[in-house]
């Protein structure tokens, strides 16, 4: 019983670590600048959001 | 009764309090439909989970648990593997051209990405979105209704309308930031009551152990992963289950979470992490409830005549009326917190793609949130309608909801993040033979899964799928479709420019702003000071 509770929920640990290190396994990451950012112009003068 | 009702009371002032608080958030559609695009990471990946499992998680899902033992576990594994391909295949890349874009709604990214000026991919899209997500929106009002009317003893109707009217009122005045932070608290909630309700039960049987014993004696088959099905049988017992994860991707409701949130990267990191565990906390909590549930019901400790109703019994049976109150609340979270994603995402398909954009009304910023709000009510009166009626009509497209989002959206939306050489034909044959095929396929001949009773050559299909979920065979014949028209077209070169650039990877000195820290660092260093 415990293994097929246990085995899958392990597999998707380890898949959320490698997916979540990528960029340091990898070393590279999406480039993003303001224009991809896109924030709403008017929430930008707001504080605390 | 007198706990259950202070706990609700305590839970609705919180509510009105985040739709008061964020109320100053709603000056644009680009506020009021997806947060101005600067939604903490935090909030943005609870309130996608608290926006996925709705009253399911609950009820239906440890009824299943309840009823099938160890092999509904693979419903989790669906779920769980579901939530990390979102964030893996279709969060960061589209919160990148939903920035670029400027895109508010999945229909707006559509058009955007495939440079559609025939507005055909946005009306389909925004039809697709009408139909399935309204009928949505009315389950969870039901289901809503439902609880509350076991909770305090109303009538179903009038519970089904103040459902209605609590979720309404705070999508009403905040807007997106008033849905993502309510979620916050009723994913808080869920987890909550997912972690009481198992611990509560393994005491009252004495044990894991001894629950595995009662089960051994009563019905073997509940520890059998697959059911007790072998060969080929367990096989389409654990993709009936399983198929779940594909229709992840093409959840309007899911995925405008990712669209909304500030910083595609954090989807990554800690985005993945808070939705991950958090999904293992509250399915294994769900499974355990059933699964330990059957066990008290069998040893005769606890009364149950509905296995859905299995966490209200266990609560009333064994719990504190205080802490009954707070497992009551924390299933109303769970219906709440859906409930009120759906029907924000619905009336920005009307207002957003219909309104504003296909019938090109342009008035004034705050007009166009109050066109988004008008639509809100409308879509309320509507889905409690749904709600109310019996007809087969409303029940078949309740039932086809899930798969119609699926089918419509999830092939299209991935190929689009993922290929640069889809092309606009491809995107409306494809939408247009998910959206009728679903419906054709889901409501009028199989229901959710094929079946050998349907009629002529679909009786056939159905043989020979029988058991496997109708959805997750149309997904793959839908991006087959696209595919292929695709292939018989051409994209624009500068759609397929812009893909490449979008998507380029730097190093992560260039694309990781620094912190706080790091420039005080920097400052320190270059002063002399360190």
């Amino acid at each position: 019983m415990w293994a097929t509770l246990i085995i899958p929920t392990l597999l998707a640990i380890v898949v959320m670590f490698v997916y979540g290190f990528w960029d340091k396994i990898t070393g590279k990451e999406y480039f993003v600048d303001d224009e991809i950012l896109g924030y709403d112009e008017e929430l930008i003068k707001e504080d605390g959001v | 009764m007198n706990g259950v009702l202070v706990g609700f009371v305590v839970y609705l002032i919180v509510l009105a309090y985040i739709g008061f608080w964020a109320k100053r958030f709603t000056k644009t559609e680009d506020q009021y439909f997806v947060g101005g695009r600067k939604v903490k990471v935090l909030a943005a990946a609870l309130s996608d989970k608290a926006s996925d499992f709705s009253g399911w998680l609950m009820l239906g899902y440890p009824g299943q648990a309840f009823s099938t033992g160890l092999g509904a576990f693979w419903a989790a594994i669906g779920c769980l593997f579901g939530t990390l391909a979102d964030y893996v295949l279709i969060g960061p890349r589209l919160r990148i051209y939903a920035g670029r874009f400027r895109a508010i709604t999945v229909p707006d990214y559509l058009e955007a990405r495939l440079k559609d000026d025939t507005k055909l991919i946005r009306i389909l899209g925004a039809i697709i979105i009408l139909i399935f997500m309204t009928a949505y929106v009315s389950a969870q009002f039901k289901a809503g209704g439902k609880a509350l009317s076991q909770a305090f003893g109303l009538d179903v109707s009038t519970a089904i309308i103040l459902t209605a009217i609590i979720v309404t009122a705070y999508v009403l005045t905040g807007g997106f930031f008033a849905v993502v932070w309510t979620d916050v608290i009723q994913a808080l909630f869920m987890v909550a009551t997912l972690i009481v309700v198992p611990i509560v039960a393994v005491s009252a049987i004495g044990g894991i152990d001894k629950a595995v014993e009662v089960m051994a004696s009563v019905d073997p088959k509940h520890l059998s992963p697959f059911g007790g099905a072998t060969g080929l049988a367990a096989l389409i017992f654990a993709i009936g289950y399983a198929s779940w994860i594909v229709g992840y991707f093409g959840q309007p409701h899911i995925v405008t979470r990712y669209m909304s949130v500030e910083d595609p990267r954090k989807l990554r990191r800690p985005g993945i992490f808070i939705s991950g565990f958090w999904t293992i906390a509250v399915l294994w909590g769900a499974f355990f409830a059933g699964f330990l549930g059957f066990a008290l019901a069998k040893a005769g400790i606890v009364q149950v005549s509905d296995a859905e109703r299995i966490i209200p019994a266990m609560a009333m049976a064994l719990m504190p009326s205080w802490l009954a109150g707070f497992i009551i609340a924390g299933i109303l979270a769970a219906i709440m917190s859906t409930a009120d994603s759906q029907l924000l995402v619905a009336s920005s398909a009307i207002s957003r793609d219909i309104i504003h954009k296909v019938m090109g009304m342009e008035l004034g910023k705050r007009q166009m949130v109050n066109i988004g709000r008008i639509v809100v009510i409308a879509l309320a009166i509507v889905a409690i309608f749904y709600a109310m009626s019996e007809s087969k009509l409303v029940y078949g497209m309740v039932a086809t909801a899930w798969g119609g989002l699926a089918v419509g959206f999830g092939p299209i939306l991935l190929l689009s993040l993922w290929w640069k050489r889809i092309t606009k034909e491809g995107g409306i044959v494809g939408m247009a033979y998910g959206l009728i095929s679903e419906v054709i396929l889901e409501a009028f001949i199989y229901g959710w899964e094929f079946n050998p009773k349907a009629p002529g050559i679909f009786g056939a299909i159905g043989a020979t799928l029988s058991g496997v979920p109708v959805f997750f065979v149309n997904f793959f014949v839908t991006m087959a479709i696209i595919i292929l028209v695709s292939l018989i077209t051409k994209p624009p070169k500068d759609v397929m420019e812009l893909h490449e650039r979008i998507f380029r990877k730097v190093p992560i000195e260039v694309a990781r702003s620094r912190s706080q820290a790091e420039n005080v660092a920097e400052f320190a260093k270059a002063n002399g000071l360190i």
